[in-house]
């Protein structure tokens, strides 16, 4: 197919010109092996399918872009599990609400960038009430803490935000705190459990094409590289919206 | 671009081969745990089998049946007991002298999908997966089996790896899918007051252990392949990031990490790696540095699922998903298949008695 032989030949051409600038020929060898069995081109028809049937029937909400990966030749109870999580180059979150438990640099670090924040002394207030620490857990999609007051976090609230899979991740003074925050909203998680179907959330519906695959194209590689037989342990490729109907890739 | 360094040391272990081989069974299982005390090495399969082999002949010595789902661990404790936990809820104590279980530990209707046994073999903390919306956290006491503490908050999915601290019997540390790493100290049951710190990987944590010459640092491997080091308040230590990116395509093919393993005379930290054809790779962890060791070669054909390995006895038994058990060492390999060879290799202390003709 023409397609698949240009982007074949674009890869190529980007792989020349990054040996010329001087990375090793083996990586760049290495990376043509596997060769990923999903052109740009097709993952941008697939979407533009995908904006199509949503724009027939639009939301009263910001539709979630969902990745689904259907395996074969893989046995959920006897391999090796398939668990992590993915930075994706266009933040498919962008309205995850983030707090920062900060020390004194990082509040007012925080309030200048209008972000939300509770320093020390507030949490101290909640005296380890767990209805109150819940409270906090379920007012904020994620958090981030401080170096020094994430050590202080298991004294000051128990085990409040793990429950709620939001322990916060850790930032240093040297952290840029809206960077950071964004980082937190690139993150997705996967996950396969018992059946041979893994769906992975890549962006939402107000993203631009090109925003979209290129995390499309991102999520795929990097899951295919974790499985052990690489694109033989992929039986199909579907994109989704949250309410639309499901459009094959692959 | 690679978070660390790559480079070779030849010179840190002996070489080891290939010194024997077998098959745990011919049904295509895959050998989940590998571990010995001893006099054997001991073996736990996806057909819910357990074997005790002969280390130098790899003769099966018994094959121990009992569990009726997915074995999560074996551990051996002493000369003569196992423990083996199950995805069934079970925890079973056995006596190798008879091949008998000889107490149950029931964590059911939670699985335990990873256990430890404290250093003065007081309490067995069992974790599970997530059920009904609890990963449950669970210390049993090894005399009377009771519950002593089920703790459910810590966690928010299921429970991969629990390690006790090597001489502190109230201190561990439980890894999850979650990304946590949390660190109690159990002297008094109070899931509100025994978390002393929490690492927060970021991904879904595959194994993770103490290290260190007084157990004072803590390796974090997840299950997108990344290594990081980190000290008992969580500070990070060294952060690898993709250990695959080691990979040197026609010389070292580094897929996934298998485990870590310390090496206290020497102090140091070795990472046991594989890769999709089941060559194992030995590195040496340094801060920000990989050294490769050795790369063994044509002994797996499959991923490789567990070491045990003690360098100091220059003496590895690796199994896989190719069902194939394999004793790697410095020894020369024995004269025939049926290793009638001179027993001159393994450790004596790996070795079964022989009967003095004096």
């Amino acid at each position: 197919m023409s397609s698949t032989e240009t982007s074949s030949d674009r890869e190529l051409l980007r792989c020349a010109l990054r040996i010329l600038n001087g990375d090793d020929p083996f990586m760049e060898l290495s990376r043509l092996t596997i060769q990923s069995k999903v052109s740009v081109s097709a993952v941008r028809d697939t979407v533009k399918a995908l904006r199509t049937g949503s724009e027939e029937k639009p939301r009263n909400f910001v539709e979630t872009v969902e990745l689904q990966i259907g395996l074969k030749n893989y046995d959920p109870q006897r391999d090796k599990r398939f668990s992590g999580t993915i930075k994706l180059p266009n933040i498919p979150r962008p309205n995850m609400s983030v707090c920062v438990l900060g020390d004194a640099f990082h509040c007012d670090q925080a309030k200048a960038a209008g972000m939300e924040f509770q320093s020390v002394e507030d949490l101290k207030k909640l005296n380890k009430n767990k209805k109150l620490i819940k409270k906090l857990a379920k007012k904020y999609d994620a958090f981030l803490a401080s170096e020094a007051l994430i050590k202080q976090i298991p004294r000051l609230l128990g085990p409040g935000l793990h429950k709620a899979g939001k322990f916060p991740t850790p930032i240093s003074h040297a952290d840029e705190i809206t960077a950071k925050a964004d980082e937190l909203r690139s993150m997705v998680k996967f996950q396969l459990k018992k059946v041979l179907c893994l769906g992975c959330a890549i962006g939402n519906i107000k993203m631009t094409d090109e925003q979209l695959v290129g995390n499309i194209m991102l999520a795929i590689n990097f899951l295919v590289s974790l499985l052990k037989k690489n694109w033989q342990n992929v039986k199909s490729l579907y994109l989704k919206t949250s309410m639309g109907k499901p459009e094959r890739l692959y | 671009m690679a978070q660390f360094q790559l480079s070779q040391a030849n010179d840190l272990l002996v070489p080891m081969h290939l010194y024997k081989s077998t098959h745990f069974a011919l049904d295509n299982s895959y050998i989940y745990d590998v571990t010995a005390n001893s006099s054997h090495v001991i073996v736990s399969a996806s057909n819910n089998q357990i074997k005790l082999y002969n280390p130098e002949t790899l003769s099966i010595a018994n094959t121990l049946v009992y569990h009726n789902e997915k074995i999560t661990k074996i551990k051996p404790v002493g000369e003569h007991e196992l423990f083996s936990a199950s995805l069934d809820g079970q925890i079973a104590r056995w006596d190798l002298r008879t091949n008998n279980v000889v107490q149950q530990f029931k964590a059911a209707p939670s699985s335990v999908s990873a256990f430890d046994i404290n250093c003065n073999g007081t309490v067995i903390a069992a974790g599970s997966e997530l059920e009904a919306h609890d990963a449950k956290l669970m210390f049993l006491d090894t005399r009377t089996s009771q519950m002593l503490a089920s703790f459910d908050e810590s966690h928010s999915d299921d429970i991969t790896e629990i390690n006790y601290h090597p001489t502190i019997p109230h201190q561990l540390i439980s890894a999850s899918t979650d990304g946590l790493i949390c660190q109690f100290d159990t002297s008094t049951y109070d899931e509100e007051e025994n978390i002393i710190a929490v690492i927060n990987s970021g991904s879904s944590v595959n194994k993770a252990g103490y290290f260190g010459p007084s157990a004072e640092y803590i390796y974090c491997l997840t299950h997108i392949e990344t290594l990081s080091l980190h000290n008992l308040e969580g500070d990070v230590v060294s952060n690898f990031g993709d250990i695959r990116q080691a990979t040197q395509p026609g010389q070292l093919q580094v897929d996934y990490a298998v485990d870590c393993r310390y090496e206290p005379v020497a102090q140091r930290l070795y990472m046991l790696t594989g890769s999709n054809s089941g060559d194992i790779n030995v590195m040496h962890v340094n801060i920000g540095q990989l050294q490769l060791c050795q790369s063994l070669k044509g002994g797996h054909t499959e991923v490789i699922r567990s070491i045990h390995w003690n360098p100091q006895d220059n003496v590895m038994f690796s199994g896989g998903e190719d069902a194939k058990l394999c004793t790697w060492s410095n020894a020369p390999p024995p004269a025939d298949a049926t290793g009638n060879g001179v027993v001159r290799g393994l450790p004596s202390r790996m070795q079964t008695k022989r009967h003095s003709p004096y």
